[in-house]
């Protein structure tokens, strides 16, 4: 019999209902705009979310900001650097989202600077900087020098909004948390993984590594834990190797008695 | 049509969605649902709720469905309207307006209202609405049509009874429109279980496409889809043209008849002509009951087309992915949500693009295989009517809960 936990750890599970904002966006500056006005529901749609709807496929898509830099704007240096965010990094959704901003401005400024340089070389420098300053005090919606594009390849900002509810399983000690953890749902186990500690600002940690810390006092099981991800391993290989980890320390415990 | 159960669905989504789908819908134990559309034959929403209403009510969510009365004069503005909101080019005047608000008054005055949740499907019973003023309960307006481009015109006389509502639904993110009052995404889905996309044997698909002259063991690319200028048939014979040059394929271009349909009839004259010198393009106009043979011709194709150039969600889409069929696909309407490009299928843009995306997948059976495995598991997640159950339950959630982002039940 393994041992019993201080608090016994209840299993939620996570479904989700998408909003169509109505915002989109046909150019690199106004998909700009919109990120910088987006709410952290609509930035966990399109990184989290998206991710977690294709983790299981082979090869994964990036996120979906990537995903339409690179085949709607053909932008693929920034598609890439966009694409290399690890999303589970960010304790919060509010630096993921200054992170994707600051990425495009940069990407931006770059590319500003490299079209200014070619016409610099054509047109007389008191003239450059006379258009310069009519494009800036254009409305930021029209001030791009990137193409549209094709209305049917617009961005549609979508919003994600996560209900949270109570599944029948409860664990109260190792056991009980090995055979709850191979029954309930891969939503369950994001929800308890990922989703709690970037929606909660303050969680450090995730569910599982706090119960085995707190509760069941197994800070290694904790650390372990905390460093999965789902970029390399699909949820329910996760699954596995969480079980896998616990199948260890049972096997210890037995060893030991 | 069998009636089904969930538990039929268990082996095919797992008990995971089947267990959520209870969990969910025990909280909304003692609310009614009542649905609102205008037929309860043919076309794809009576499909849907009549598969969708037994299993809400198997699941405890007590759910029924009625159906607004109107006259062939109604109906003849709603047709309007409906190929308005489209974008077809049609002619619209107050006389139609006129009609369609004299039945609106006529069904607000007849039709019982009893559900907690009044849920009404597309434009015609749209002008119910003014009922909530009295009655109070919770309306949902649900949005079958592609309205990526409507005639405005038509669009801001139904936006009118649109905002009254306390929640519109759309299938697609291009859609959307502005709108007072929020809009939700529900794709719609496919029934695994139906005649058109229950597993077929082996046997069944090779004689199905003997029978329609068609060798099985050559490569066959697929479209099905009416003969209309926006799926864009000429466009899939070139295609096939260019990769018959590489290559030993065949064709079949199969709709629904176009008898009924001026424009229908055009295009299978030029269909057919642009096919007449190749024995191995197969054009066939199936009866609307060819479920059975639709999934056959789906199921013994190499590659599945559908080269639209305007397209509402994309269904026959998901009917190919479902049958883990590598897809060749415009990337219009809801295609997108469903074919993600060298991973679920292939997204082109050009006649010449199809073509290099055919030739590609059929000298690569590999990753034709790999792109039909994915796209059939997407499917399995995301376009089956399981999800759209579980999306209805928590659409009926939410109304407690609008403007709320993270909802604890």
């Amino acid at each position: 019999m393994s041992k019993k936990a201080k608090v016994e750890f209840k299993f939620y599970t996570r479904l989700a209902l998408f909003e169509l904002t109505g915002r989109t966006a046909s150019n690199l500056q106004e998909f700009l705009d919109e990120i910088e006005h987006a709410d952290e529901a609509i930035i966990f749609y399109h990184t989290h979310q998206f991710l977690l709807e294709h983790n299981f496929l082979v090869p994964e898509p990036p996120n979906d900001f990537a995903e339409w830099v690179i085949n709607a704007l053909h932008e693929r240096a920034l598609g890439e650097r966009l694409a290399s965010i690890d999303t589970y990094q960010f304790e919060n959704l509010k630096l993921l989202k200054d992170k994707i901003v600051k990425i495009i401005k940069d990407h931006m400024d770059e590319r500003y600077g490299e079209a200014r340089e070619k016409i610099k070389r054509k047109v007389p420098e008191k003239l450059l900087n006379f258009a310069t300053k009519i494009f800036f005090s254009r409305p930021q919606k029209e001030r791009t020098l990137f193409g549209n594009v094709k209305p049917e390849e617009e961005f549609h900002f979508v919003r994600s909004t996560s209900f949270i509810f109570p599944t029948t399983y409860v664990a109260t000690n190792l056991t009980e948390f090995r055979y709850a953890l191979s029954q309930v749902s891969l939503n369950s186990i994001y929800y308890h993984l990922f989703e709690s500690r970037l929606r909660f600002p303050g969680t450090e940690e995730n569910h599982f590594s706090s119960w085995f810390e707190k509760s069941m006092n197994m800070p290694d099981i904790a650390a372990e834990i905390k460093r999965l991800t789902p970029y390399t391993r699909t949820l329910e290989e996760l699954r596995q190797r969480i079980i896998k980890i616990v199948d260890n320390q049972l096997s210890k415990e037995a060893n030991n008695a | 049509m069998p009636e089904r159960k969930l538990d039929d669905y268990l082996t095919i989504v797992g008990k995971h969605v089947i267990e959520e789908l209870r969990l969910l819908a025990g909280k909304l134990k003692g609310k009614t649902v009542q649905h609102i559309n205008s037929t309860s034959v043919g076309g794809g929403v009576a499909e849907i709720l009549h598969r969708m209403v037994p299993l809400m009510n198997e699941l405890g969510v007590e759910t029924s469905w009625d159906l607004i009365r109107g006259g062939e004069d109604f109906f003849w503005v709603t047709k309007a309207f409906h190929n308005a909101l489209h974008g077809k080019q049609t002619e619209i005047n107050s006389k139609m307006y006129e009609i369609f608000l004299k039945y609106s008054k006529m069904n607000r005055d007849e039709l019982k209202i009893y559900g907690d949740i009044v849920f009404v499907h597309d434009p015609q019973p749209i002008g119910l609405i003014p009922l909530k003023e009295r009655i109070g309960k919770k309306w949902i307006w649900r949005c079958h049509v592609d309205t990526a481009t409507p005639n405005m015109e038509v669009w801001n006389f139904l936006k009118v009874f649109v905002d009254q509502y306390d929640l519109s639904v759309f299938s697609a993110p291009p859609f959307s429109r502005e709108l007072k009052i929020k809009q939700i995404m529900i794709p719609p889905s496919i029934d695994p279980l139906s005649e058109k996309n229950i597993d077929l044997e082996h046997e069944v698909v090779q004689k199905t496409l003997k029978d329609y002259g068609i060798d099985p063991s050559r490569k066959l690319i697929t479209q099905i889809s009416r003969f209309d200028y926006l799926k864009d048939p000429i466009g899939v014979i070139e295609a096939y043209k260019i990769v018959k040059r590489y290559m030993d394929c065949q064709l079949v271009l199969a709709g629904g008849s176009a008898t009924d349909d001026p424009e229908g009839k055009e295009v299978l004259a030029k269909v057919k002509d642009a096919a007449s010198s190749d024995k191995d393009i197969h054009i066939m106009e199936l009866p609307p009951a060819s479920h059975l043979e639709v999934n056959a011709l789906q199921r013994g194709s190499s590659v599945v087309l559908q080269k639209s150039l305007k397209e509402g969600f994309g269904l026959t889409v998901t009917e190919a992915l479902w049958k883990g069929k590598p897809v060749v696909a415009g990337a219009v309407g809801g295609i997108p949500l469903q074919v993600m490009h060298n991973i679920t299928g292939m997204l082109v843009h050009s006649v010449e693009g199809a073509a290099s995306a055919i030739r590609y997948l059929l000298s690569n059976p590999d990753f034709a295989e790999k792109l039909g495995q994915n796209g059939k598991e997407h499917v399995r997640r995301n376009f089956l009517l399981t999800r759209h159950l579980k999306d209805y339950l928590l659409l009926f959630l939410y109304l407690d809960h609008i403007g709320e982002t993270f909802i604890r039940l």
